[in-house]
């Protein structure tokens, strides 16, 4: 079983009501499992589904990625600073 | 020279500009980023920024570090303020200093169109009549 810990940032946090949640798979998951199954809680994530940024550990990734028993994963809107 | 800073306090412009600099460099360019209270046809009231800090600090990094290895600048300082920030404050600063000016003109306007494009910070405006998170319409 691997443990992560997910981190929601702008209206991906407002959508689904938390910024940091630890999430667990039997087997090892991949950034588009985490997101279907966010979806499936919250069913509006699936309108930012084509804009969402991923990061794990800290480092830009796509939803390809296999996660790792403690990776942190950040989910998020387009950025828009300045 | 390299100082990256994010804060939640209004930026004191004249304190972080007064170390760093060089006798060797003849310019220094320094950009500021103000909130502006209109957007899109809307009356905005202030903004509020939200900031993956620790990640923030890492991308701002990076992009300095792409920058001195593109052009040859003194130092280069970026300083990007979270939170509430009121219109007419500045929300970011640019400084780049160099020899000549046209290293601290490409620096530095590498250095906000990359943050823009990868920086983890959101910006959130307030109007007279609600709010809305400006990453999403992208």
């Amino acid at each position: 079983m691997i443990k992560i810990r997910l981190k929601l940032f702008a209206s991906m946090k407002d959508i689904c009501g938390f910024s940091e949640k630890d999430f667990s798979f039997e087997k090892p998951a991949s950034v588009n499992e985490l997101i279907d199954e966010l979806t499936g809680l919250y069913p509006a994530v699936s309108e930012k589904k084509g804009i969402l940024l991923i990061a794990v550990n800290e480092e830009y990734t796509d939803v390809d990625t296999i996660l790792k028993d403690g990776d942190t994963v950040a989910i998020f809107p387009p950025v828009s600073g300045g | 020279m390299k100082q990256i800073i994010t804060q939640k306090e209004p930026i004191n412009l004249d304190a972080l500009l007064a170390h760093g600099d060089s006798p060797s460099d003849g310019a220094d360019l320094v950009f500021i980023g103000k909130v502006r209270n209109h957007s899109r046809g809307k009356t905005v009231t202030h903004i509020d920024y939200e900031i993956y800090d620790t990640m923030a600090l890492k991308e701002l990094n990076k992009i300095a570090d792409e920058a001195l290895a593109q052009w040859d600048t003194g130092r280069i300082l970026i300083v990007h303020r979270f939170g509430r920030v009121n219109i007419g404050e500045p929300s970011i600063v640019i400084a780049v200093s160099s020899s000549h000016r046209d290293e601290s003109y490409r620096s530095s306007r590498y250095i906000i169109d990359e943050i823009k494009k990868r920086v983890p910070i959101w910006k959130k405006e307030f109007y007279s009549d609600g709010s809305e998170w400006i990453g999403d319409r992208n």
